[in-house]
């Protein structure tokens, strides 16, 4: 923006800035801290900032299955190796990269649809899709696992891919119709007077317009994907990273800081993803600007 | 706007169609047993050993209704969703505002608000519980160290304050989704607007009103309706939070809805109670977009 | 338009007849040995549980799949599960769901299967009333047990003048008083959240020797002048500030910290947390002992324990009763062989009396309790309170909770608080029959 700031400006927007982060790491910064540290240093107080004992044990734990020191535990009999958080890493992004991916394609479509044909189907769809989010999940769940066992999926990605595409599409759907109403008509009638079909200006003109819309609603429908946890914990065994991740809070010890050393790997990719699609965010603007 | 009639037979209608079929399948046919299981099962005895139901009306509507605790946990529930709501909408536009702005590190800056959300609901409860922590708490700690609290301070524990402060993990990750969202409709303001205001002498809070909060509208409302229902259906953060407590200060719907349907194994009146908050959802949400169309009208 | 309303319709009509149909046809599970036993435990050890089935599948040429759910979502989890017709042999259950399990047929009888007299002789006398249905039937075998003893720190009593274990609830309040006033910020721990409020309930009571229930389950506490004595104490712990502020919302780890960091002298929970402290390197870590009693009249304490079920619906019930017994009890040596990893590694108890005697087990746990001194406890001044496993008490639980807090809170008297609770327990039995 060409637009000269004042240095009272500058101040006050570093200094927004300086909250911000604050308000966004503060909360998480406990989980960083003690994701290094032993039990030993959990309860001090005044708190250390720095581990006075800084270790590697918790990640050593959850990344290779080691485990090492005391109040911990090893196995024991059979010799089998300790189970680490990556098969569960693992399937989290497969599922949340197919869900987008397939909430993008089938979302966009039916909020083009929503949002160019004001038909009465379109109308009773849109409500309904808005409406089926506040529905009781508690009373849903039971004929939900009826129907998944009827088609053998429970515990396999499947089930989570079917189930988080139901849950997100209604959001995708909302959120993308907002964005094709923006996107002023003009441009597609245009193109069809120059004898473009209708799905053909879908595809050339208003997706490029379009794109920072998607990748929002991508990035969301992932995040909402990664951290989904009711259906992961009754559909299947902790195939996903919440549930792993809730079971370090145990009744019989405290494993705060192991949870601590999962949750940090669990935000990694979440955030590598938005560090790569926030650039694409302002490449999408500067090359494919909006026609004045 | 003119309402076009879709002749059945025309192309666009056609079109209109296949468009939205995919979605169709996705959703509601996969929805429509289950919605009419839950309808069904609202006004239904669930029997455990066989899982059958048997009909028994509106037994189930009534007796939740004559429970003080459910009553009370109406109120519970509608003061912590408006605090929900109001905070997370209010950060989100003054989070899409900051990082829409040039500075050095808005990148990270843009990379960091995503991390709220990528926590699920229940991680976050336990965070911030052990953020809160009256004993060792980082956030005791930060006040303490800086000068500016004498004593640590039991958050969790004064009555008066707990509601709002169990509203605060679920403000965290909304205030983040709400600035996405918003960010990205904000983004796809024309340059041009901005600089023919600028040439017209509109200040920054003229050309705010004027340019950047019409845009955002359409956006704004849909992050209402979003933050109004995470509002409402919260479960996750508050139970790992206070259970529910202390007393009954924090026992929203979605906590006396799991008690029922999971510890007293009542499903049928679980259920009922799910509808109860779903119409309480609705109901608010569709009051809040009542409102901001006529805003939304009126800036126009 | 018509025709596609008509198909609506009948879609929508087919539904509900479904519904009404019930989730029957998905119930049985094509049944037949050879398909692998399934066992359902919560996120403890994970790696252990997998080892120990893999030990069983190894001696009697099973096969087992293990499944883990977290403990905090485990009764919607498994519950669902079992509505949703999956298969169940062996699972994990918390004792105050184990009779309604067995009562809609979710989990099996035991006591007809062979050799279930004898592990029901080696389970300690006191303890047996924890695993039967009120008409005797054998409903689980024990997983763990513990007594909840009251642990506290000798050298800082002794700093500020105090030779001795507090024998009166009295008594240990003064000394709360004065460690309060010497910089110890919560003297006195425990667990007082909704979820558990109950025990304490149950333990501040008997430990002054009164009748919380009688033998037909009614409340009788509320007749004992001595009670309202204990919730008067008990109402200033709280208000007087000698407990941790959060101490209505906090869960177990939150109070073991505060002791082995030394802001505590008082810890009362399950005397397997004494392990952790004493193992953790903590500042005060190892100067946490176990006391001999609750103080009071009697001292007498609660006995809790969680619980292993066989399915209600398993098509095979004679190996899953072989796999039940093999992880509660003995394998086909003789020997302890899961319980015996659970004590050494976790400092977990099972009530059986040939466990006890294990030379093994008595040193490792002497390495971090007094193991005298925990026999003693459990021997004689520990008991099983049957009510808490009847399926009205969850409600009952629930709702007294609140009361309690209330009470805490000063926002009903002590009085009050006492007629309400008796009341809700009758209201809550006479609905449940």
């Amino acid at each position: 923006m060409l637009r000269k700031k004042s240095p009272l400006g500058t101040v006050l927007l570093y200094l927004a800035f300086a909250l911000f982060v604050f308000w966004i790491i503060f909360p998480f910064l406990w989980v960083i801290i003690s994701s290094f540290m032993t039990i030993s240093e959990l309860g001090a107080v005044p708190p250390h900032w720095i581990p006075e004992r800084p270790t590697l044990a918790n990640y050593k734990s959850v990344l290779l299955g080691i485990y090492e020191g005391k109040n911990t535990y090893g196995t024991y009999g059979s010799g089998q190796k300790a189970e680490t958080i990556l098969p569960a890493l693992r399937n989290s992004f497969f599922i949340a990269v197919v869900v987008s991916f397939l909430n993008i394609l089938i979302g966009g479509l039916a909020a083009y649809s929503i949002s160019r044909f004001k038909t009465r189907l379109n109308r009773a769809l849109f409500y309904t899709m808005i409406t089926s989010r506040v529905l009781p999940p508690i009373g849903m769940i039971i004929p939900f696992f009826i129907i998944f066992r009827f088609l053998k999926v429970i515990n396999t990605p499947l089930v989570l891919i079917l189930s988080y595409n139901l849950l997100v599409l209604p959001m995708t759907i909302w959120l993308l119709k907002g964005y094709f109403d923006n996107v002023p008509v003009d441009l597609e009638e245009m193109a069809m007077v120059e004898g473009l079909t209708r799905f053909r200006s879908l595809i050339l003109i208003v997706i490029p317009v379009a794109i920072p819309g998607f990748i929002a609603v991508f990035i969301m429908s992932m995040m909402e994907c990664w951290s989904e946890f009711f259906f992961a914990l009754v559909m299947t065994d902790q195939l996903t990273l919440p549930p792993v991740l809730i079971g370090f809070e145990k009744m019989e010890q405290i494993q705060w800081n192991v949870m601590a050393a999962a949750t940090v790997i669990t935000i990694i990719p979440p955030v590598i993803v938005a560090l790569f699609m926030q650039k694409y965010i302002i490449k999408g603007l500067t090359a494919g600007a909006v026609k004045g | 706007m003119i309402r076009k009639k879709y002749d059945i037979l025309s192309s666009d209608y056609r079109v209109s169609v296949y468009f939205v079929i995919p979605a169709i399948i996705s959703v509601l046919a996969f929805l429509l047993f289950p919605f009419v299981y839950t309808v069904v099962l609202s006004l239904s005895k669930f029997n455990l050993r066989d899982q059958s139901l048997s009909f028994i009306g509106l037994d189930n509507y009534i007796s939740i209704f004559s429970s003080k605790a459910f009553i009370h946990s109406i109120s519970i529930t509608v003061v912590f969703a408006l605090y929900v709501l109001i905070c997370s909408t209010a950060f989100g536009v003054l989070f899409a505002l900051l990082l829409n702005q040039d500075f050095i590190g808005r990148g990270f800056a843009r990379a960091i608000l995503i991390i709220p959300w990528a926590i699920p609901w229940v991680v976050i409860g336990i965070m911030w519980k052990w953020m809160l922590n009256a004993q060792f708490g980082l956030l005791n700690g930060l006040l303490y160290q800086l000068g500016l609290i004498k004593e640590y301070i039991p958050f969790l524990a004064k009555e008066r304050w707990v509601l709002f402060i169990s509203a605060l993990p679920a403000v965290w990750r909304q205030a983040s989704f709400s600035g996405i969202l918003l960010l990205a409709s904000i983004q796809t303001i024309p340059d041009a607007l901005y600089e023919s205001a600028m040439i017209d002498g509109a200040g920054t809070l003229r050309k705010f009103i004027s340019i950047t909060l019409p845009w955002m509208m359409p956006t704004l409302i849909v992050v209402l309706m979003f933050n109004t229902l995470y509002g409402f259906m919260q479960f996750d953060t508050v139970f790992m939070l206070t259970k529910g407590g202390p007393g009954d200060a924090t026992e929203v719907i979605a906590i006396n809805m799991y008690r029922k349907a999971f510890e007293s194994l009542k499903l049928g009146e679980g259920a009922a109670i799910g509808y109860v908050l779903s119409m309480l959802c609705l109901t608010f949400g569709l009051v809040f977009i009542r409102i901001l169309r006529k805003v939304e009208d009126i800036t126009k | 338009m018509f025709k596609k309303g008509i198909v609506l319709v009948v879609f929508l009509l087919m539904s509900i007849a479904l519904v009404f149909a019930g989730a029957e046809a998905e119930g049985t599970e094509a049944a037949g040995s050879g398909e692998p036993l399934e066992f359902y435990g919560w996120d403890f050890m994970p790696d252990q549980i997998k080892a120990y089935n893999n030990d069983f599948s190894v001696e009697n040429d099973e096969e087992v799949n293990v499944h883990i759910i977290p403990n905090v979502g485990y009764v919607p989890g498994l519950q669902t599960k079992m509505m949703g017709g999956v298969r169940m042999d062996v699972m994990y259950n918390f004792r105050w769901n184990q009779l309604r399990f067995y009562n809609v047929g979710w989990a099996k009888g035991l006591s007809d299967f062979d050799g279930a007299d004898e592990v029901l002789n080696d389970i300690v006398e006191s303890a047996r009333p924890a695993y039967q249905s009120p008409d005797g039937e054998l409903i689980s075998l024990p997983y763990f047990s513990a007594p909840f003893i009251l642990m506290y720190n000798p050298s800082l009593l002794k700093s500020i003048g105090y030779d001795n274990f507090p024998a009166t609830k009295q008594e240990m309040y003064e000394m709360c008083v004065d460690l309060k006033a010497n910089g110890v910020n919560s003297p006195y721990v425990a667990y007082w959240n909704k979820d558990f409020i109950d025990r304490y309930f149950f333990i501040y009571l008997i430990s002054e020797g009164i009748k919380v229930f009688d033998e037909n389950f009614n409340p009788t506490f509320q007749n004992d002048p001595a009670t309202k004595e204990v919730f008067t104490w008990w109402v200033n712990m709280y208000q007087e500030g000698l407990t941790t502020p959060t101490i209505l919302t906090d869960g177990p780890s939150e109070g073991a910290i505060s002791i082995q960091e030394g802001r505590s002298a008082f810890f009362n929970l399950h005397h397997y947390f004494l392990k952790g402290i004493q193992e953790s390197d903590a500042p005060e870590g190892k100067n946490v002992v176990i006391g001999p009693q609750i103080p009071g009249k009697t001292g007498t304490t609660l006995h809790i324990g969680e619980v292993l079920q066989m399915g209600g619906t398993t098509p095979d019930p004679e190996r899953a009763w072989e796999l039940l017994k093999f992880y509660s009890w003995k394998n086909a040596a003789g020997e302890y062989h899961v319980p015996r990893t659970w004590a050494l590694e976790a400092g977990l108890l099972v009530p059986y009396k040939g466990f006890f005697e294990s030379q093994e087990i008595q040193d490792s746990f002497k390495s971090w309790i007094d193991w005298d001194q925990l026999i003693e406890i459990i021997e004689d001044k520990s008991k099983i309170e049957p009510v808490r496993m009847q399926i009205w008490y969850p409600d009952w639980r629930t709702e007294s909770a609140n009361i309690l807090h209330n009470m805490l809170l000063d926002n009903i008297s002590v009085d009050d608080a006492i007629a309400e609770i008796a009341d809700l327990a009758k209201k809550n039995k006479s609905e449940a029959e």
